[in-house]
């Protein structure tokens, strides 16, 4: 009797143990929400930011519900809460500010289809004879300034959550939303060609 | 290039056969010849008939193919014919002869001209009259003889873009370009006898323009000179050059020079190059009117493609050459994203630096008048003169670098002139003497510095330095602190530099207000980076109160005040986290008076609802309370300020911000333990900026 107790008792520890594992995955749907609401920022598009905060979105109570419960099933679920791609921190703060105000002055370029943004998500030339030759080194230092700074944000969104190890998937879905939300006429390179929007 | 010389070796083909064809006996005669071939050329099916016209014996030599060995170009159906050939025994000649060729690029044309062969020494003469190419109409001349040929040409204009096709038809490795625009063009080239071929042009262009593909190099509306005299050996060009222009602009990716502001000399004199993408330029000089005049010796290498920037090697002299012109078509783009990546400038530099692949290695330079101001205003320096002497890497040869300036910009605090002398190593700086930057009244004394490694990961460094008693007045005005007087001063001992972050290991003093400040424990990381962070521990002890409410437009409090902020931390110069204590000091016997707007104020500050209180009832009729003691208490995390005061409030509920005295008597209770610390600068903003209270 005693001895089967003690295999149960093994046995369900072996299993809660085994329930317990943490398995981190990226989690696409919180990094496409960031990933939106920065580049919106960026780009200036302040309207769907304060739509978001003006009507905090209320999961119906089913739903939570639901949620709840399925947490209780999911191992990771308390490692994913540890995610927060919104995470403030004062370089992320200042990188979003830096990236913001220099955009307007390359918008002009995405416009004309000199430069876009490639699958990794930073801005590359696309055509510079579409530059007039006084400005084109100009747009050379904001390209260059510009991915410093956004390839410093997707480094810090990874550093921020402890997972540096994300940094191709944060790109990745940076690309998808660049592109997802670029403006008709608009360039972007995948996979090596250029395609319009 | 290696294409013009093959369209040499045609014509004097073409003439080889002519005399065969004018040497046969008189009367109608007609000849082929299968085939001849030379060590680098070959005919194949040669026609001749010789005939006797009106106007005396002409001849019409025709050819199938001309084959150039060495570069497996063809040239098909030639045609040379001559209405009369005038025979002596001294030469053989046609005043009007006919010729039909293909050129590349130019298509099929018959062009009339005239020959002269002198059999003695065996040179042949030919004149080309309006030969069609690029556009436009050449005069060629060409002189054979039995070991050079010399070509003359010239044509008052010709498209660029019809020459450029000429070129690549011809074998030029040029396809990447495009050009446009009109040039006037006369030339030499000729044959070496020892092999290799030897050019000389002179053009003069309008409207010039010129792009590679990737439009890294390229060039608008040029007008001007060009000089060119080269040398073909082998595969090496050997050339010297010279350009003149005085309008139109330029781009070498990442330089930019406009020539209708600034007209452009430049002469490169003995340049080799194999490939036409790198070349060694033994002798240059460059001079763009009064912004720029550079000489020396370079390797440059273009850019082809994006990905592989034009490289540049070499040491060049640099003579009065504006800082303006320098930044912002070279070095910006270089230091894009740094702390020197917005900058204006101004003035000129002198001297000699010595780059590698782009990056400089050594520099010797002399400042004059130099403005440097930073356009996110984290610092300027103005009227910047000296001499700078960087060895870079692995020397120990180099002498004192000195520099000085009339005045400086740091955080818009103003810094006065001063003079500074220290010497440069690897990456190192060590000052050579004292610096006593006058600032506010006061100065920064700095007795010795040093920076080693600096700009690496295992940067270090030392300081010591004394701030001489500044005026906290022309701080807290450089700040845009409300104004107040007092003095300012420390010892600043020690600077760790390590991982960009700069420990200042000492403590300030402050004499203000009629007490006592001291700054501690101060810490400054990424001073000039994206986020600058600050820590340090604040002491306050006995100031006057009166004289801070009246500097801060605060409602007036008589009494004196203590303070203790420690573990303070600044992010982007803004508090993020400390305790902040503000009481009035145990056993302080001055006289303790609040007066209504600051009960006021600090019930505001404090949420509580004393406002409502006074403003209503007897109170009101007095202006002023006595108190026993203040006492506000901050501590900051995350954004919010867990509150508290000079002890537990009556009954137990809230804390005291005021504990009041004698009759009437006042107590100002703050019953909110948790306020937003946004919120509350808001609210002492509000306060010190409208000098009336703000209710919640």
């Amino acid at each position: 009797m005693n001895r089967v107790m003690i295999t149960t008792t093994a046995l369900l520890a072996a299993f809660v143990a085994a329930c317990v594992t943490i398995n981190v995955y990226f989690p696409e749907a919180a990094a496409v929400e960031a990933a939106d609401r920065i580049i919106d920022k960026v780009r200036g598009d302040t309207d769907s930011g304060a739509s978001l905060e003006a009507t905090p979105r209320q999961a119906p109570v089913m739903l939570a519900l639901a949620k709840g419960f399925a947490s209780l099933l999911v191992s990771d679920a308390n490692a994913q809460s540890q995610i927060d791609f919104d995470k403030p921190s004062p370089e992320k703060q200042a990188l979003e500010n830096s990236l913001a105000a220099r955009f307007p002055s390359l918008k002009p370029y995405f416009d004309s289809g000199a430069i876009g943004v490639n699958d990794t998500s930073v801005i590359e030339f696309r055509d510079r004879n579409l530059v007039p030759l006084k400005d084109r080194n100009t747009v050379v230092q904001l390209v260059s300034a510009q991915n410093n700074d956004w390839n410093a944000l997707y480094a810090e969104i990874a550093k921020l959550n402890g997972h540096p190890e994300w940094l191709d998937n944060i790109r990745r879905t940076f690309a998808e939303r660049w592109i997802a939300k670029a403006d008709k006429g608009w360039w972007y390179r995948e996979g090596g060609s250029w395609k319009q929007k | 290039m290696p294409g013009v010389p093959r369209l040499l070796l045609i014509t004097q083909l073409l003439f080889a056969i002519s005399m065969t064809a004018s040497a046969a006996p008189s009367g109608v005669l007609t000849g082929a010849v299968e085939s001849v071939a030379a060590a680098t050329w070959r005919i194949d099916g040669l026609e001749f008939e010789l005939f006797l016209s009106e106007s005396g014996l002409a001849a019409s030599t025709r050819i199938a193919q001309i084959s150039l060995l060495e570069s497996g170009q063809k040239f098909d159906d030639i045609v040379v014919a001559c209405e009369r050939i005038a025979m002596s025994s001294v030469a053989i000649s046609c005043q009007a002869a006919t010729f039909t060729a293909t050129l590349p690029a130019v298509g099929r044309q018959t062009v009339r001209g005239s020959f002269v062969h002198a059999r003695r020494d065996s040179v042949t003469d030919v004149v080309l009259e309006n030969v069609a190419i690029a556009a436009g109409i050449a005069r060629i001349e060409i002189r054979a003889t039995d070991d050079e040929l010399d070509v003359r040409f010239s044509s008052p204009e010709l498209q660029l873009d019809g020459l450029l096709d000429a070129a690549i038809a011809l074998g030029a490795e040029l396809s990447d370009y495009t050009a446009a625009g009109t040039t006037a063009l006369t030339g030499r080239l000729r044959t070496l006898a020892g092999g290799g071929l030897h050019i000389e042009l002179v053009t003069q262009f309008s409207g010039t323009s010129i792009s590679n593909n990737a439009g890294t190099i390229a060039a608008e509306g040029l007008a001007g000179k060009l000089l060119l005299d080269l040398t073909e050996h082998g595969d090496v060009l050997q050339f010297d050059l010279e350009i003149e222009s005085n309008s139109g602009e330029a781009y070498l990716e990442p330089v930019y020079a406009n020539f209708s502001e600034h007209a452009l000399a430049l002469r490169a004199g003995n340049v080799s190059s194999s490939d036409l993408s790198t070349f060694a330029i033994a002798d240059f000089e460059m001079q763009q009117e009064s912004l720029l005049q550079l000489d020396g010796e370079v390797t440059i290498s273009l850019a082809t493609e994006p990905a592989t920037p034009t490289q540049l090697s070499g040491s060049i002299n640099l003579t009065e050459t504006s800082v303006d012109t320098l930044y912002t078509s070279l070095l910006q783009v270089a230091m894009a994203g740094t702390v020197l990546g917005d900058l204006e400038t101004a003035g000129t530099v002198s001297g000699a630096v010595v780059i590698a692949n782009n990056a400089l290695s050594s520099a010797r330079l002399a400042l004059s008048d130099l403005v440097l101001d930073d356009r996110q205003g984290r610092f300027a320096v103005y009227g910047l003169n000296g001499d700078i002497d960087w060895p870079g890497a692995g020397s120990e040869t180099a002498t004192d670098s000195t520099l000085r300036w009339d005045n400086g910009l740091a955080y818009n605090i103003p810094l006065g002139a001063a003079s500074v002398q220290f010497r440069l190593g690897n990456d190192d700086i060590v000052l050579l003497a004292p610096l006593r930057l006058p600032t506010m009244g006061g100065a920064l004394l700095i007795r010795q510095m040093q920076l080693h490694d600096y700009g690496t990961p295992a940067a270090s460094g030392l300081l010591d330095a004394e701030l001489e008693p500044i005026q906290v007045g022309e701080l807290a005005a450089a700040l845009g602190w409300p104004a107040f007087s007092g003095t300012l001063s420390g010892r600043l001992p020690l600077l760790q530099l390590a991982e960009q972050t700069a420990s200042i290991g000492g403590t300030l003093s402050a004499r203000a207000f009629d007490g006592d400040i001291e700054l501690s424990k101060l810490r400054i990381e990424q001073p000039f980076g994206l986020v600058p962070r600050l820590f340090g521990d604040i002491k306050l002890r006995n100031l006057d109160l009166r004289q801070i409410t009246e500097a801060f437009s605060f409602g007036l409090i008589q009494g004196r005040l203590s303070g203790d902020v420690t573990g303070l931390q600044l992010e982007n110069w803004k508090p993020v986290a400390m305790d902040m204590h503000f009481y009035t000091p145990q056993g302080d016997k001055s006289q303790r008076r609040i007066s209504q707007r600051a009960v006021e104020d600090l019930a505001s500050v404090g949420g509580g609802g004393a406002a409502a209180l006074l403003s209503s009832g007897m109170l009101r009729f007095f202006d002023v309370f006595a108190y026993e003691r203040i006492g506000l208490r901050c501590v900051l995390q995350d954004g919010a300020c867990a509150m508290s005061g000079a002890g537990v409030g009556p009954q137990g509920q809230g804390f005291y911000i005021v504990k009041g005295s004698g009759v009437p008597r006042i107590d100002v209770v703050g019953f909110r333990d948790q306020v937003s610390w946004a919120r509350l600068v808001r609210q002492l903003v509000a306060i010190t900026n409208s000098g009336t209270p703000t209710l919640n």
